[in-house]
């Protein structure tokens, strides 16, 4: 992004301020609760004002009848759902299913999906996998393949149209199923969290068959969609995170104005002053380590890991500390159920330990940057 | 190793790139950084006013002065293209001329006449060293309760009291010196702005050590000090006003340059680990050490970005946004742990005494020194606790401290 072209800024405050707006009204805190309290945990209205506005298919090519927008003006709007702790399968979708879609060849079996997701009624999840965590395994099985094994914490898999399978065949070598997750072969086992604003579940693989048609990718290509998901889903969970922070301040900040102890406002006390303006410089700091990902991942996504990893740590490591004293801050009402703010703190450190946490990625920034010959971080850092 | 990288900036800047660029090869010194010792001497001050000329000789002196007053008149872009040409090469700081270029430059334009700004500026850019009068023994960051008093007598203010942290005082020519004239107003509002001529009689600086060994800043004596009524800055008690403005313009470009500096550091940094050994095996293989390296490269990286930001800002509304109250705070804090870590890797040799050349800058290698150093940066121009103040009340609109009558 140059520094000079306000064009671009200027758009996406316009999004901003058109996606609060939406939310506010529609994805309210208490709309939150309710649907955390229903068995499906989706909110069928809301996703079709997501689709009015062109959300899920925000990155789709304008040939496919998308937005052709990039990952940054889907950021504007991630870090809003986390502003205003929606889910509903927006970021699964947007953020996480779309992206091998995106990223597979010109002309594959994922045009359709495409045309579907920009036209609306479609909605897809994935296994993410990269961080170790997760093993599917595929058997050669005729003209198609077998696959078995399991992966924790699927965002947002019940009522998808597709799910996204990143797995690993005899010999080690990549490749990416995309199917119907209804399939014969999968279980999905609802995983009720701390969390209640957003679904997952877990999936046990049994006997599933997948045909060569249904593969999105293999080898080296199956590689660098399997790597590109891993840096999304990263980058997405950083603009959430960001947005959790960035309310949880305002929220701190405007009770430290309201609440009234030894005769004045909280927030005139040098005590609390001090402690949200940390808050503070915590949220800015991780805006511009969001802000600096997100434009390198729209300029050059293959290159863009290290940038990403900074930006998943420093945002959900700033975000959990905000939250942290948020609560605090707020004193009694801060712990009841019935303030918010432990769902934002909740929300804060479950992104924290999502798609890798900030450990391994600081790690990942290390093995990528500090080898062995001085030399060759330079590249990573300028 | 290369951590520096460029700003974006138009490319029909290229040309302007090339001159830039072109100058700067030709005439930026090199070896200069440890060439001085660990006072301000004649000879530092020499090698700074060859500097000033050789700059002024090709106009890039004062590259964010208007024309007309003898600057460049660039414009913002323009001043970024020459401020990377120049760091790229890394050309020395003008150091003995920073209160004068910058909040000299400010004051007079703000708040001076035009009388003001002709006898000031020429000189200023002849070579004046400036430096500033505003904190005193019992008003530091309660700068308001400032006792040094100015009366009005005929055309002279009769000045007494006393200044501290006044950096070059020893040798400066000028010093922006607030006074109070009126004693019986609130604090803010009793406080005048004056532009004290160092040669007057009564004047008497003397050098502070600080705790790096080093001596450049100073305290200040002034016994029935005369000042002209013509060096009044703007109206008699409005002088706290004023000196808003003056502290604003530390903000701004010369940011670019410490983080710039501070990612150069980096690379040191990063030597300094691969040279350390841990167990018989090099740090850079610890992952403790790789895990807190990344954690201070990525706060550079980004300290960086706000620093773009607010430059972004600049040059889009004319002003800065929230960056530039939490870039002073951020950059300082992260200053002393980046030489805290370097502390705590250089092992006892750091401790050995040494001098640290007035020229180094605060990130010279020598880790120990270079920490001391880096307090500097949580305490002037506000400490950072009067900085979350000021982060707390105006950006965050949260209610003032009630203030003792």
């Amino acid at each position: 992004m140059d520094i000079l072209d306000t064009s671009q800024q200027e758009l996406r405050a316009e999004l901003r301020t058109a996606a609060r707006a939406m939310l506010s009204a529609h994805s309210s805190s208490a709309q939150v609760r309710e649907l955390a309290e229903s068995a499906h945990g989706f909110d069928a209205e809301l996703w079709r004002r997501f689709t009015v506005l062109g959300w899920p298919s925000i990155e789709v090519g304008e040939d496919h009848g998308g937005a052709g927008g990039s990952f940054g003006d889907l950021a504007v709007i991630l870090v809003e759902l986390g502003r205003h702790l929606c889910g509903n399968g927006l970021m699964a979708t947007a953020a996480l299913g779309a992206g091998p879609l995106l990223g597979a060849e010109a002309g594959s079996y994922a045009a359709p999906y495409l045309r579907r997701l920009a036209e609306g009624d479609f909605r897809a999840a994935a296994v993410v996998g990269g961080t170790g965590s997760d093993h599917l395994q595929a058997v050669r099985a005729g003209d198609g393949w077998g696959v078995s094994g399991t992966a924790s914490l699927i965002a947002d898999v019940a009522g998808s149209d597709l799910v996204i399978l990143p797995v690993t065949d005899a010999d080690g070598a990549r490749l990416v199923f995309a199917v119907d997750p209804t399939r014969p072969g999968l279980t999905w086992v609802d995983a009720p969290m701390l969390d209640i604003t957003r679904r997952f579940a877990d999936l046990d693989a049994r006997g599933l068959r997948v045909r060569d048609t249904e593969v999105l990718a293999r080898g080296p290509a199956a590689e660098a969609l399997v790597a590109d998901l891993l840096n999304r889903a990263a980058l997405a969970t950083a603009c959430d995170a960001f947005g959790v922070a960035e309310r949880a301040l305002q929220m701190t900040t405007a009770y430290a104005k309201q609440r009234i102890q030894f005769g004045r406002p909280i927030g005139s006390f040098q005590a609390i002053k001090h402690r949200c303006a940390d808050m503070f410089i915590a949220v800015e700091t991780a805006r511009a380590v969001l802000d600096d990902a997100i434009d390198r991942y729209d300029a050059t996504p293959a290159t863009a890991a290290v940038a990403i990893s900074r930006a998943k740590s420093y945002c959900c490591d700033a975000a959990a500390q905000v939250t942290e004293d948020a609560v605090e801050l707020h004193g009694g009402i801060g712990f009841t159920w019935e303030h918010d703010m432990h769902l934002y703190v909740k929300r804060a450190r479950l992104d924290q330990a999502l798609f890798g946490d900030s450990r391994w990625h600081r790690r990942r920034v290390a093995a990528l940057t500090l080898t062995l010959t001085p030399g060759q971080a330079a590249e990573h850092l300028s | 190793m290369e951590y520096r990288a460029t700003l974006s900036t138009p490319d029909d800047l290229a040309d302007f790139r090339a001159t830039v660029r072109a100058w700067a090869e030709e005439h930026i010194p090199t070896g200069w950084e440890s060439r001085f010792g660990g006072a301000v001497d004649e000879g530092f001050r020499a090698f700074q006013r060859e500097w000033l000329q050789t700059l002024r000789d090709g106009g890039y002196a004062a590259p964010h002065w208007a024309k007309e007053w003898g600057g460049g008149g660039y414009s913002l872009a323009e001043q970024i293209v020459i401020f990377e040409e120049f760091s790229r090469l890394n050309a020395p700081p003008l150091r003995n001329y920073f209160v004068a270029l910058n909040h000299a430059y400010a004051t007079l334009m703000h708040a001076g006449n035009d009388e003001q700004r002709k006898r000031h500026l020429p000189a200023i850019l002849d070579g004046e060293v400036w430096c500033q009068g505003f904190s005193e023994p019992e008003a530091g960051s309660d700068l308001a309760a400032l006792r040094t008093r100015a009366v009005r007598k005929g055309d002279v203010y009769v000045v007494n009291g006393q200044k501290v942290w006044s950096s070059r005082a020893a040798f400066a020519d000028r010093c922006l010196l607030l006074a109070r004239t009126d004693p019986d107003a609130p604090k803010r509002h009793g406080i005048s702005y004056f532009l004290l001529d160092m040669t007057s009689p009564g004047v008497e600086a003397r050098t502070i050590r600080q705790a790096t060994g080093a001596a450049e800043f100073c305290e200040l004596f002034l016994t029935d000090v005369e000042i002209p009524v013509i060096d009044l800055v703007g109206e008699e008690n409005d002088g706290w006003r004023i000196a808003q403005s003056t502290l604003s313009a530390e903000r701004g470009l010369a940011q670019l340059e410490l983080a710039e500096r501070m990612a150069a550091a980096l690379s040191m940094v990063e030597e300094l680990v691969r040279e350390t050994t841990i167990d018989g095996r090099s740090a850079i293989e610890d992952d403790a050490v790789r895990e807190q390296l990344v954690t201070l490269e990525t706060e550079v990286i980004l300290f960086r970005r706000l620093c773009k930001r607010m430059v972004s800002d600049l040059v889009r509304r004319g002003g800065t946004g929230p960056e530039s109250s939490i870039v002073k705070v951020f950059y300082s804090e992260l200053l002393q742990r980046l030489m805290a870590f370097g502390v705590s890797l250089a092992g006892l040799d750091t401790h050995r005494l040494t001098v640290k050349p007035v020229s180094a800058g605060y990130e010279s290698g020598r880790w120990m020194l270079d920490y001391i150093d880096s307090f500097a940066w949580v305490i002037a121009g506000g400490t950072n606790e009067i900085q979350r103040t000021l982060i707390g009340e105006r950006v965050l609109g949260l209610p003032r401290e009630p203030v003792a009558s």
